[in-house]
């Protein structure tokens, strides 16, 4: 059994209940069913075996078109909307829009020769900032919705699934009748938190709920209007619900779990957000080449190990923490039935090792919960320490003026250490893009009373925007690269 | 121009000049403003404060006496018992 066939299931035994819900349609499982049935019609008929498909940023459309390219054994690209031309660039000679499919008048690339079946293509950039394809397939999308399953299995100490055993445990989910959940995704379904929590609705017949946009304020109505009980968001969506669920006069959503993930999460956050929504708050650790979420807080673990920890590995994953040279800490390895087939190289497909090395340093708790203390590649030095930038950002982006926070560093007129800058953007319903001094010093004052002294930016600087990765958080590559061409920040 | 109005320029250029390197908004360097608790300067930045002020003067100063300095008044005082009025701070 595969996951499509487990969606098709689900489909035939559900009929009219509600799969797909936008704020202006509802797709039923039988409408989907035969939506997919459609689409993969036209895939036969058009798309040869070595085809690839990249799929318009619309949302029904990227699902019918995952779908479909499962059913059909075909690879499919999640277009993002960010790319435009590149088509041709990257050999994805068929269009699917609009329910139809379409030649492109690209060409195949090699790399596609050495895929048989379904691929999913995933797009990623992450915290390194180049620009990577990351393949997914029946085997890690599986794995992956096992691993998230097995979790309610830990709750009930029960033993049966497990990703060794993808087919058997398939089976099992069958069989599981589902909770009448809502999920919303605050990740593009482009990403691979996005599928796996459409794949984890639909394939446990639960609900998927499409928002009219993934600003913080759409999502918020969104999972309002539509009755969302469980919500999957990055830590700057989650910041801006925590001060929305403050407000005691604004209606709010009813809520079962909310699951932080996808970049740091500040403890303070996590604690907050609770408070704020009333519901239970949960961390989760993965990557696209992890296949989504490898590591989580569990809704039963004590309050502080859900606010300040990431948790522990999800049955079938494991991990190591590696040493750095010279004391650069620990990095976190990991082991996950789920990781991608391999990402596409110089035209090739490249297959990832077994055991991931995700560049995060962690440390692990009396508990064996895990720690994240930042990325190994970004760590500011400083007087002795090593600063991780993610924790500055998000002490800044507590600020009720600021959209978000970048922080990177310079080279310091002492040697061997580094100055922190930090660039901050105001949010777009303030008429300027210029922060007011008065605004910096407060952010400042909050930096002083928050954080070491040691940490405290030398220099904020007012941009526009903060260069973004695909997944929201900071494309951190990006600004290394703004202070690289301007050692002084903005002199 | 008697010594008090003399310290008390210093005193100003010397805040515009703290106020300058280490880019904080003039309005908060003020004789009690504490070093770290109020501008959020660290050890390093105090370093840096300190080869700034021997540019300044043009020689070392006395790195252990300058330990207990705690604000912005302080240190002030700390570099003006050193250089007295003849020095303008100046710009590093």
């Amino acid at each position: 059994m595969r996951v499509i066939d487990l969606i098709m299931d689900r489909a035939a035994r559900l009929g009219g209940e509600p799969a797909i819900i936008t704020q202006a349609t509802t797709v039923s499982f039988r409408d989907l069913a035969d939506a997919v049935e459609r689409t993969t019609l036209a895939i036969e008929r058009i798309v040869p075996t070595h085809g690839a498909i990249v799929v318009s940023s619309d949302p029904i459309d990227q699902i019918v078109g995952l779908l479909g390219a499962m059913a059909t054994r075909r690879v499919l690209y999640l277009d993002p909307g960010r790319i435009g031309g590149a088509n041709a660039e990257f050999g994805w000679s068929y269009r699917f829009c609009d329910g139809d499919v379409a030649p492109t008048g690209a060409e195949a690339h090699r790399w596609l020769d050495s895929i048989e079946g379904f691929a999913l293509v995933l797009r990623t950039s992450g915290t390194t900032g180049e620009p990577k394809f990351v393949i997914h397939d029946d085997r890690s999308l599986a794995a992956n919705l096992i691993l998230t399953a097995s979790v309610e299995d830990e709750l009930h100490e029960r033993g049966g699934l497990h990703p060794s055993a993808p087919t058997d445990s398939l089976q099992q989910l069958a069989d599981r009748a589902p909770h009448g959940l809502r999920f919303l995704s605050g990740m593009p379904l482009s990403s691979i938190a996005g599928v796996s929590m459409l794949m984890r609705s639909i394939a446990m017949g639960e609900q998927f709920v499409v928002p009219s946009s993934l600003e913080a304020h759409d999502l918020w109505s969104s999972a309002i209007v539509l009755g969302v009980t469980n919500a999957g968001l990055p830590p700057i969506s989650a910041l801006r619900f925590a001060g929305f669920g403050r407000d005691r006069l604004r209606p709010r959503p009813g809520f079962l779990h909310v699951g932080i993930g996808g970049a740091f999460a500040d403890p303070s956050l996590v604690a907050g957000l609770e408070n704020s929504l009333e519901c239970l708050v949960t961390v989760g650790y993965g990557s696209t080449e992890l296949g989504g979420v490898a590591i989580m807080s569990r809704p039963w673990d004590p309050a502080d190990e859900r606010h300040g920890t990431i948790g522990r590995p999800l049955r079938g994953v494991e991990i190591e923490l590696r040493g750095i040279e010279g004391d650069g800490g620990t990095e976190l390895v990991v082991k996950s039935p789920s990781i991608a087939r391999g990402i596409i190289q110089n035209d090739e497909l490249v297959e990832l090792d077994e055991w991931f090395p995700t560049g995060d340093l962690a440390d692990q708790t009396e508990s064996d919960a895990l720690v994240i203390a930042g990325r190994s590649d970004f760590m500011i030095l400083r007087g002795g320490h090593r600063i991780d930038p993610a924790r500055i950002e998000a002490v800044i982006e507590r600020h009720p003026l600021i959209n978000r926070a970048g922080v990177t560093s310079r080279p310091s007129r002492i040697p061997g250490n580094m100055d922190i800058i930090a660039y901050v953007s105001l949010h777009r319903t303030m008429r300027s893009t210029e922060v007011p001094d008065e605004i910096v010093t407060e952010i400042r004052r909050r930096c002083i009373g928050e954080l070491p002294t040691h940490e405290v930016p030398r220099r904020f600087v007012t941009v526009a925007d903060i260069p973004l990765a695909s997944d929201f958080s900071v494309n951190r590559a990006h600004l290394r690269d703004l202070v690289r061409r301007n050692p002084l920040a903005d002199a | 121009m008697s010594i008090e109005s003399a310290k008390d320029a210093g005193f100003d250029s010397f805040c515009l000049v703290i106020s300058d390197y280490f880019e904080l908004p003039r309005s908060i360097v003020t004789s009690s403003a504490r070093l770290d608790d109020d501008l959020g300067l660290d050890s390093l930045a105090f370093l840096e404060c300190i080869v700034m002020l021997e540019e300044a003067a043009g020689h070392e100063l006395e790195v252990d006496a300058i330990a207990t300095v705690r604000t912005v008044g302080e240190l002030f005082d700390f570099y003006w018992q050193f250089v007295g009025s003849t020095i303008d701070p100046g710009t590093p």
